[in-house]
Parts: structure tokens; sequence; C-alpha cells
């Protein structure tokens, strides 16, 4: 067990409210109803499962685990009926796609697929992220696109200007000597558009996991919980449970 | 009084923030048209005793609710305590979702399903909640293409990997128009855990597989 030290300022004591996804409000008829398989899943905090890569089978998930996205995805041709023919009524109509630059390569129409990775020889549905229909594909070989774009897009996301989380604290900006105080991080969800590799890619950043360092040396996390403003009559009280889940040395627990 | 010392928020630095990346769109979407997944309908492999339907099935839409839902019929083959009964009650347990998705009426679910799967009990709510007030839902259908069990005899709860392909979702209000966004329609790989007792199998557990 690690020795209780305390900071020179008086203890201090972190505050994680952990949100509970919401039922349905039962007289609230106007409020929306969480209704699909999938997003039921993702919103109860039922079982996860991912593949055990040592033996292959499906084990539940670890309980900090960070999910990766369970899909794959493919390009089929927009006229494409099966591996050899082309639907001939389809062409006349297909979505056409000039070059993007004099002297540039045209695209070729496509209709992106998904599919779970999960499942071995999966049936494909279309993929409909924001609305659907064919996309140009400005590549000799599309399905060779989509590993690239992912190849480049952690380097490409680490110069996008992305908000950093703000710190925040109750009460503020002073907090008292031998007072507890109420500290959390305010981030929110950002989103971009960019091209990589003249493809149009719409990001998502979502905030997934905190670390608090105290400039004393010691630092919190990484965690999941952000932590969150608590009403003022509450402040003075320590939220011990929540804090010793994660068993910060710097703090005493109970 | 003035404090005579302070913490001041400045002294905390947010040292990281890891990120999660969502791809999600490539290229030109120029030319919309429906969202509906391009699964047909299938009946089951085996042969399941569907009742013979008195008059035609009628899906819901933005005027009506679903008209003679076929409600399924619990086969022979799910009954067996072996890895084919398994898979073949994983299908029919989806074939009962479904039919509450479009019929509002989870009795058929309940019956084998226990009181301790979170997933299966929230999918119950949501369902009973879109129904009331005279609202029906639209779509939601399910479609379970591959359904593979996982059974060692006397190996414990048998697991099952089910393909889930979801219809897109609207619910309607009384008088027709949408009560909310249509909720997009999804292609999932679900874990589904059941037991064997002398009442046939149960699913105790149900989760998505990442």
């Amino acid at each position: 067990m690690r020795p209780v030290r305390s900071l020179s300022a008086g203890s201090l004591v972190l505050s994680f409210l952990v949100a509970i996804p919401g039922t349905a409000d039962a007289k609230g008829t106007e409020s929306p109803v969480i209704i699909g398989l999938e997003e039921n899943g993702v919103n109860v905090g039922s079982s996860k499962w991912i593949r055990d890569p040592q033996s292959g089978e499906f084990v539940p998930a670890p309980p900090n685990f960070v999910s990766d996205d369970p899909n794959q995805y493919k390009a089929d041709l927009q006229c494409q009926v099966d591996q050899d023919s082309l639907a001939k009524k389809c062409l006349p109509g297909q979505l056409q796609c000039p070059p993007r630059e004099a002297g540039g390569k045209p695209g070729t129409a496509v209709i992106w697929k998904v599919a779970p990775k999960s499942v071995s020889n999966p049936v494909w549905t279309d993929w409909t992220p924001n609305g659907s229909g064919p996309s140009c594909l400005y590549d000799e070989k599309p399905e060779d696109l989509l590993p690239k774009i992912a190849a480049r897009i952690e380097s490409d996301f680490r110069n996008l200007p992305i908000k950093p989380a703000e710190l925040r604290a109750q009460p503020s900006p002073h907090t008292l000597k031998g007072a507890e105080t109420n500290i959390f991080a305010d981030a929110v969800e950002q989103q971009f558009d960019v091209t990589i590799l003249g493809q149009r890619v719409h990001i998502v950043a979502t905030p997934v996991e905190y670390t608090y360092a105290y400039g004393d040396g010691n630092s919190l996390g990484p965690t999941p919980f952000a932590g969150g403003p608590i009403p003022e009559e509450q402040w003075a009280k320590r939220r011990e449970r929540a804090m010793c889940i994660n068993r910060p040395v710097t703090f005493s627990c109970p | 009084m003035t404090p005579r010392t302070s913490i001041s928020a400045r002294s905390f630095i947010i040292g990281s923030l890891a990120t999660a990346l969502t791809l999600t769109a490539c290229g030109n979407n120029t030319q919309p048209q429906s969202a509906s997944p391009t699964v047909s309908a299938s009946a089951s492999a085996t042969a399941t005793p569907t009742p013979t339907p008195t008059a035609a099935y009628k899906p819901a839409d933005a005027k009506g609710k679903a008209e003679n839902v076929p409600i399924p019929v619990l086969p022979e083959a799910a009954k067996a305590n072996s890895k084919e009964g398994v898979e073949a009650f994983a299908r029919y347990w989806f074939q009962a979702l479904s039919y509450a998705y479009e019929t509002g009426d989870v009795r058929v679910l309940k019956q084998t399903t226990g009181p301790n799967c979170v997933l299966c009990t929230a999918l119950q709510e949501a369902i009973t909640v879109a129904w009331t007030d005279g609202k029906w839902i639209v779509g939601g259908r399910i479609e379970t293409p591959v359904v593979v069990g996982k059974y060692r005899d006397g190996g414990g709860s048998p697991q099952t990997t089910v393909q889930a392909i979801q219809q897109l979702i609207e619910i309607r209000r009384a008088d027709g128009t949408l009560y909310q966004d249509p909720t997009k329609a999804s292609n999932r790989g679900m874990q589904l855990v059941a037991t064997f007792s002398a009442n046939g199998w149960t699913v105790i557990d149900l989760g998505l597989i990442y």
C-alpha cells in the first residue's frame, strides 16, 4: 500500500460524477426513445465482447476497454451485380465522376458496404453514414484506399486544431485551504472535415480518457471519467467513494 | 476576510486527452437514395412450423401498423440441447425480437428471456415505450444471416455469435407524424449466451461484439 500524503495546501477531492444512461422518462411522452438494437447495446451498459487474440474465441471485454471500430468496409462498383458482370441498365444513370483537377484521372462510382468484423462470411449492407447512395472514388484500386486513409489518419489527426479540454474547479477561481475542491475536465466532441488522399473525410473526435497532472509530480489517470460540476451546496462534501475507485496516491481514502 | 492561501486552478493541467477517431464519410454523396439495408427477408433454414397466415402480411408504413405479422413459433430443432439446438434457438429469439419491434408485443420474447439480461430488458422496455399512446414502429425488422454456436458437452452456457441486421426504424405518432428522427439501419455482430433447462433454452446475456 502506498503512503498517504497530502498536498501542502490541504487535501483535495476529485469528483467523478458517472453519468447513468437515462431510461425513458415514463411521464415525458415526448422524450426520445433509444430504440435501435445496436443503439441499445451501446447505451445500456450491457456486456461487451471482443475476440481473444490467443484463443480466437469471444470473451467479455475488460472494464476499461475502449472500442475499436467493429466494422469492415469495402467499395463495390455502383452498377456491379456480381463479381463478373455489370448491370447495363444501371450504367446510364450512374454517378459521374469527372477528374477533380485538369489532367487528373476520373473517379469510379462506388457504393460503400459495411459488415461486422466479428462475423465470418458476413452479409454486407450499404454503408449510410450521412445519407447514402453512390460516391466517387479517385483511386485505381478502391479497395486499397481505406487502409491507406486509415494509416494516414492518425498523423493527419495530430495536426488538426483540436481544442484541448478546459480544467474547471469548484469553487473557482480560488479554493480555500483545507476545503474540498471539485476538479473536472470540460471537453467536448469536435468534428472536422478534411481531405486525405483526395477523399473527403469527416472526423469526429470524442474525448475518451483524461489524465490529471497536479503540478507536484503526482497525477491521476488515465481515467475514463471527466468528472463534472456539482451543486454548490455539495461543494463541501467529499465524494470519497467515487474517488477511491481510482485510488490516487495523493488523497486519503477511508 | 481574504482566504489565507489558495490553490489556483491554474496549478492543475490536463496532461493528455486521448481521442477516439471515427471515420464517417468518404467521397461525394450526391445521389441520395433509400437508406434501408439491402437484405431481404428469408425464411429460416430449418423446417419451421409457420402458422398458415389467414391474411397477407403487410409491413408498417407512415399510414399504419404492420398487419398479420406471423407469430414466431419455436422450431423443434431449437428444443435440443446441442450446437444445432442453440443455433436454431438464437435464430428464433431474434425472430421474436423482430416480432416485438413490428407489433409492440413483447410476450413471445419474454418467454425465452432471462431477467438478468440487461440488453434484453432494455430492448423490451424501449419497444414498449415506442408503442405507447397509439404510436407504432415502421421498420426495425431483424435478419440473422449468420448464426454460429459454440457448444461443448457439459461445458456451461453456450455462446452464439449472431450477425444481426436491423432495418431503419421510425416511430410514428397516432397521427402518423414522426415521433423522433429515424434510427439508422445497423449491421452488427452480437454474442448471445443461453442456458438450457427442463423448459428449454433461455437467453441469459446479450451484448455487442467490438
